[in-house]
């Protein structure tokens, strides 16, 4: 045999070469010792790398996931009792204006729902104090005297704060840009037109799998900034922008009633639209004071 | 099929929501642990075990008992890393201010984060490159090496789980050491392994 080639050295040493490969490879180690010490290192540095270590989890993790996952169960639950629907009773066609207009009634509507909803995060100096602007300064016991006061020495927190509102703003600002391309996206897969009875989205795909990666990472920075609510609304329209992406280019009708049946279902394009402008209002007082 | 699951899964499959309970309850935890082994990230296994548990309760009607339902708990967790391994973006960004007082977004380069004090929880040399070398894996190489190398599965249960033929799975081992053993080389002319 001549030397075995660096994959059958792995494939042996996880014990994975067939019976008569593995005979061979025995048979030529015996006589090779340039091949017994490369599969000696081999042992050695694979031996190397064990397990990373796993962080703790709590005595209560299992109640805390369930707590966790019930209400999502609970909305699988509506979905799956709910009968598909169509979006549009009325043909493809003569709808891609009124989905356009819905889509303004939503933002109309968003202006005065917004902040209803999403509570804006707090403001800077309420996030280094860790008091509400109106409240007054603790004076329970414990309380730390240097946060209550503002004492000098918390030039550090200030500078601290000043950062957290840069991040806060460009987060706002990326995040609403984000949004409006999605929503976007979202309007023009559901007005997808209906040819032959089979509906076409490779062209909508590529621009959705461009947005599912923008998504993943501006919902980990939301999540990050504590920002939930925004985390929320993007995890709801990772998961449709994903189906959309990963489904295949070429669907009939009825596969796509499910999809058209998924997005409705959550009112997704309406959250999307409400925290959009709820954004773009928090950016807008943002750049006033 | 394990004992103790079995009258759980059969009161489940007929909706019982306080049997489902029990079941996340009882195995919340391994299902982190290899969340976390193959994901490598605290926050992505935990979106993994949320997947996990919400796919199980999906499909919980069509399970048929011919495996353990913890066997098929594990199958299912490693098909929710998987996926999202593979929508993972490879670099994450960080917001910044620029010199000239300018907000913008940097990428954090993948070496950079391995690298980064508050994400090294093992100290070594040796272990920061492990760290850094398996973040630099493809999804399938990255599931398939953790699966063969941690979890001792064999590879034919591997491509299973990932939808890849035995040779692919093969060579999805193989380029995972490779790149391990290259990650490794400069500490290993310095390093007794294992002392």
């Amino acid at each position: 045999m001549r030397h075995p080639t660096d994959e059958q050295f792995v494939l042996y040493h996880y014990g994975e070469l067939d019976e008569a490969e593995g005979a061979a490879f025995r048979s030529h180690i015996r006589e090779c010792e340039g091949c017994q010490r490369q599969l000696a290192t081999l042992g050695r540095e694979l031996a190397a790398v064990r397990p990373v270590s796993i962080p703790e989890r709590p005595a209560d993790y299992g109640a805390r996931v369930w707590a966790r996952l019930q209400p999502r169960l609970a909305d699988q639950r509506a979905r799956e009792s709910k009968p598909a629907r169509r979006w549009w009773p009325f043909g493809a066609v003569a709808l891609r204006p009124l989905a356009y207009a819905a889509g303004l009634a939503v933002l109309v509507v968003a202006a005065f729902v917004a902040g209803r909803y999403w509570a804006p995060a707090p403001a800077p100096e309420q996030v280094a104090s860790g008091t509400p602007a109106s409240s007054t300064p603790s004076t329970e016991p414990g309380s730390e005297p240097e946060l209550a006061g503002a004492p000098p020495g918390a030039q550090g927190s200030t500078a601290a704060a000043a950062v957290a509102g840069v991040r806060e703003r460009i987060l706002v600002l990326e995040v609403g840009e984000h949004l409006e391309r999605s929503r976007a996206a979202l309007l023009e897969v559901m007005n997808a037109p209906d040819e032959d009875g089979a509906i076409d989205l490779s062209a909508d795909q590529e621009r959705v799998r461009d947005l599912v990666a923008e998504n993943r990472l501006y919902r980990l920075s939301a999540i990050d900034a504590g920002e939930n609510g925004m985390a929320a609304v993007l995890d709801d329209l990772e998961r449709a922008l994903v189906e959309i992406a990963n489904g295949p280019s070429r669907v009939s009708e009825t596969e796509f009633e499910h999809v058209r049946g998924e997005i409705d279902a959550q009112g997704l394009i309406f959250k999307v639209g409400i925290l959009g402008e709820t954004l773009r209002q928090r950016q807008a007082k943002g750049s006033s004071i | 099929m394990d004992a103790t699951d079995t009258p759980d899964v059969a009161l489940a499959q007929s909706g019982d929501e306080s049997a489902f309970q029990r079941l996340v309850e009882r195995h919340s935890v391994g299902v982190f642990q290899l969340a976390f082994r193959l994901t490598g990230n605290e926050s992505d296994a935990e979106d993994v075990v949320q997947d996990t548990f919400l796919k199980v309760y999906r499909e919980l009607k069509r399970f048929e008992s011919r495996s353990s339902f913890k066997t098929w708990l594990h199958r299912v967790t490693v098909n929710c890393s998987y996926d999202l391994l593979r929508k993972r973006p490879r670099v994450r960004l960080e917001p910044i201010v620029t010199d000239d007082g300018e907000a913008g977004w940097r990428a954090e380069p993948e070496a950079d984060a391995a690298s980064r004090p508050d994400r090294v929880a093992y100290g070594s040399e040796v272990h920061r490159r492990i760290e850094a070398a398996m973040q630099r894996l493809s999804p399938a190489e990255r599931t398939a090496f953790v699966l063969r190398h941690f979890e001792g599965h064999s590879l034919e249960e591997i491509g299973e789980a990932l939808g890849l033929r035995l040779g692919a799975t093969k060579h999805s081992v193989f380029r995972a050491v490779q790149k391990m053993r290259r990650a490794l080389a400069p500490v290993a002319r310095t390093a007794e392994w294992g002392s």
